[in-house]
């Protein structure tokens, strides 16, 4: 038995096209990312585009750097360090520290991923995982809302952004009251929903300013209706499941519409759950992190719904008002569990074949 | 039982040594974890804790040593749990006479040295072998390698997650500290920083050794 | 097969005597050296506890001088008001504080609801003259270190401000208060009662503000009732008649 199996390649027709390759799949998501990223900068101005930048810049040199280290070609080819960093730049508010978000990028990658064994092996979406790091370790720093259209953003940086490394953000609050943008509290609409007082903050943001992203956020984290027409596009092109956003949109849309029910007047809309925050962005490009979700039909589905679920949960009864993070890497986390409960029917065997057995 | 006492090796330098370094409770043996990553998130905790730990090292190997002819095999255990809680009991006295401050910030954790298997490991593995002497110094050098390793994670994390050294201020007020490191996931995260160093050094001197003795062999 | 077997001595068990006495003989050891320890440390630990809580007490009434101040304990509750002796202290939940003539100066009060991470313990001083709160301390916060642990909220001066003159009013039948303590959201204090929650950590602020409202609205009125009891202090006048007769 020592022979190799001659290995005979079963493909259906047209016989016309290669499949994709990795690579191939990563390289349009950036594409898919891109339109996102210049809407940001179109948003925030160039705070955003060097966010965006060391962030990217982080991802890769930490990628190249453990490569090295271990004596392995370099993998940052392969486009993924690239992707990760632009998803982090875009879950990070807009006048971050820059020293702070090439350290996310450095944790994510090199916690998430490089130590796991690198791409096709990582238990968690490295993004997040370097965002998460930050969240805890500056947390005021994290949740320091710059408004969106400032007048000179294209030529002025945002003062927090410029920070020394090691030491605290510049104070911008009295940058954002020279802005003097009207009605600015420096609440994103989800934190006003939460900390409010009364339950009407929430109606004071329109439906159609959150779809369309004229809202303050994260940087890339605020139109609903860009990030869509984007994942369309790797929908349509076959390069994405289009079953995890379309669960995590339905879990998240059942659950705020049944929490809304409950009460109208204590509970946000389902739209407004839909629109708001992260929830688009974590949708599209984050739940569907390939190696991190589960790879049979019906797990696909209960992951996404659980991790829409849990979004849900966490925004309306957790500490914080974003929960579409922590939803997504609790969802990561259970991924190998739903694909091993989840493994479909062999072809050819019985549905109840250990009565057979026994 | 006939002949263990007259044939026992003289103290030597390993003795002390074996405990401090190459089993390192922490870094190298993995035990007493519990300890390592709660109660570390600043240097001056990271202290305390060792101490009072070597001081239950010290305090129970010694007894056990004494002991060890007079306890039946079949009750051994439980022996050793009484001895090693009555000397947790009696540090956690002392300490709370000591410094309040030290003792709220410690909490349960000195409680809970009774259930650290460093400990309970010494008793069942050497002092219950071993002369009293020979106990001592061997729970003294295991204890101060659980100390060093504590205060290696907490320096870190206190300088890292506070700016400060054993309370001094280090960089200056415009210091942005990291939170999340005198936080319970800043415990994991050094830990695991400290450890992959420690296993880089090992491997690197292992990789040392073996081309040195193919240099040696290459001509032979 | 069945010679190594043969060959194995059968481990003898020791008689249960022998396994008892030496048991208790290692529980004496134990039990001795425990109470020793215990003998020795427990004067210095009830001293140190008493002294912590002293100034904790004397840091929320302002304006008194420590060295000649007195305190006494109380346990509060529907049913009455009990004095306590200084040993048992620990079931106090009121803690009147006299300057050095003997006049109350102010009442210590603890107060506790949920944080972000855990119970946020605070110590609060009340002047019923005034009917308000005049000082604050937070005992124990576990929350997020650098936005609401002790030494972020305490160091907040904005915030500790909140504390130096909070209304606390009584409403005109003595049951309930006029309004109870609120926390709004930083920047939008507008009330005597109303506390202004430190923008970043409005939950840690909340959680403050709660525990001072919980335990306000609870004793105030029951305080008011039993005011002429606390006002006296038997200590000082013991005191003033020892130092006649001497």
């Amino acid at each position: 038995m020592a022979e190799k199996a001659p290995m005979i390649e079963l493909r259906t027709s047209p016989h016309v096209r290669r499949a994709q390759s990795v690579d191939q799949i990563m390289r349009n998501v950036v594409y898919a990312l891109l339109p996102v990223c210049a809407f940001s900068v179109y948003q925030f101005g160039i705070s955003a585009f060097a966010l965006l930048l060391i962030a990217l810049l982080a991802c890769i040199g930490t990628e190249h750097l453990f490569c090295r280290l271990s004596d392995k070609p370099t993998t940052v080819g392969d486009y993924s360090a690239v992707i990760s960093g632009l998803l982090l730049a875009l879950t990070l508010p807009p006048g971050f520290p820059l020293w702070m978000a090439a350290l996310a990028g450095f944790v994510g990658i090199a916690l998430a991923k490089v130590m796991f064994g690198g791409i096709g092996l990582n238990v968690f979406n490295p993004a997040l995982v370097g965002r998460a790091f930050v969240q805890a370790a500056f947390p005021v720093a994290i949740t320091t809302w710059t408004p969106a259209f400032a007048p000179g953003r294209f030529t002025e940086f945002i003062p927090s952004t410029l920070t020394l490394p090691f030491t605290e953000p510049v104070a911008v609050t009295q940058w954002v009251k020279d802005l003097a943008v009207d009605g600015f509290t420096g609440a994103t609409p989800l934190a006003l929903q939460k900390f409010g007082n009364g339950a009407l903050a929430h109606v004071t943001t329109s439906t159609t300013d959150l779809f369309m992203g004229m809202t303050a956020g994260s940087a890339g984290e605020t139109s609903a209706l860009l990030i869509l027409v984007c994942g369309a596009y790797l929908i349509f092109r076959r390069m994405m499941d289009w079953r995890i956003p379309a669960a995590m949109i339905l879990g998240t849309f059942v659950t705020a519409w049944g929490f809304f029910l409950l009460d109208p007047s204590s509970y946000p809309t389902p739209v407004f759950m839909l629109f708001s925050g992260g929830l688009m962005l974590g949708a599209v490009f984050m739940a569907s992190d390939m190696t991190a979700s589960p790879v049979t039909p019906v797990g696909v589905w209960i992951y996404g719904l659980l991790i829409g679920f849990l979004t849900v949960i966490i925004r309306l009864f957790g500490g914080l008002p974003e929960g579409v993070m922590y939803a997504i890497l609790f969802g990561n986390a259970a991924s190998p569990l739903i694909s091993v409960v989840t493994q479909p029917r062999v072809y050819g065997t019985s549905g109840k074949k250990r009565k057979a057995d026994s | 039982m006939a002949n263990p006492a007259s044939k026992q090796k003289p103290i030597t330098a390993d003795t002390f040594l074996r405990g401090l370094w190459e089993e390192n409770p922490v870094f190298v043996m993995l035990l007493g974890l519990c300890p390592a990553l709660a109660v570390t998130n600043s240097a001056i905790n990271a202290i305390g804790m060792g101490g009072a730990t070597t001081f239950v090292l010290l305090g129970s190997s010694a007894l056990v040593s004494l002991l060890r002819k007079l306890i039946p095999k079949q009750v051994r255990i439980a022996s050793y749990i009484v001895i090693i809680a009555t000397f947790v009991t009696i540090v956690d006295y002392a300490i709370h006479a000591l410094s309040l401050e030290l003792y709220n910030a410690l909490g349960a954790f000195i409680q809970l040295i009774v259930v650290n298997c460093v400990i309970l490991g010494r008793a069942e593995s050497f002092a219950s072998k071993h002369r009293l002497t020979k106990s001592l110094v061997n729970a003294l050098g295991v204890g101060v390698g659980f100390t060093f390793a504590l205060l290696c994670l907490g320096s870190v994390r206190e300088i890292l997650g506070s700016g400060t050294l054993f309370g001094f201020p280090l960089f200056g007020d415009s210091y942005q500290p990291w939170v999340v490191m005198i936080l319970p996931p800043g415990g994991f995260f050094v830990t695991g920083a400290w450890l992959l160093l420690f296993a880089w050094l090992k491997e690197r001197k292992q990789r040392k050794v073996t081309q040195e003795k193919e240099t040696v062999h290459a001509p032979g | 097969m069945t010679p190594p077997e043969v060959e194995k001595p059968v481990p003898s068990t020791p008689s249960s005597v022998a396994m008892i006495s030496t048991l208790g003989l290692i529980s004496m050891i134990a039990g001795l050296s425990v109470v020793l320890a215990f003998q020795f440390t427990d004067p210095i630990i009830k001293e140190k506890e008493h002294l912590a809580l002293e100034q904790a007490v004397f840091r929320v009434i302002p304006g008194i001088d420590e060295e000649r101040a007195t305190r006494r304990s109380f346990a509060l509750s529907a049913d009455g008001l009990v004095p306590l002796h200084e040993k048992s202290a620990a079931n106090a939940n009121l803690f009147a504080v006299y300057d050095a003539s003997g006049k109350l100066a102010g009442i210590a009060m603890e107060g506790a609801a949920q944080g972000y991470q855990d119970v946020v313990h605070t110590l609060y001083g009340y002047d019923p003259d005034c009917e308000c709160i005049v000082g604050l301390t937070i005992m124990k916060s576990t929350d997020t270190p650098g936005m609401g642990d002790k030494k972020t909220v305490e160091g907040n001066a904005k915030f500790m401000a909140n504390f130096s003159h909070l209304s606390v009013e009584l409403a005109a039948d003595k049951r309930s208060l006029l309004h109870s303590i609120e926390t709004v959201k930083h920047g939008t204090k507008t009330q005597a009662w109303e506390v202004d929650a430190i923008s970043g950590a409005t939950i840690t602020s909340r959680a403050i503000g709660k525990g001072l409202s919980k335990s306000t609205d609870e004793l105030l009125p029951l305080i008011s009732r039993h005011l002429q009891e606390i006002s006296k202090n038997p200590e000082i006048k013991q005191k003033t008649e020892t130092e006649v007769t001497q």
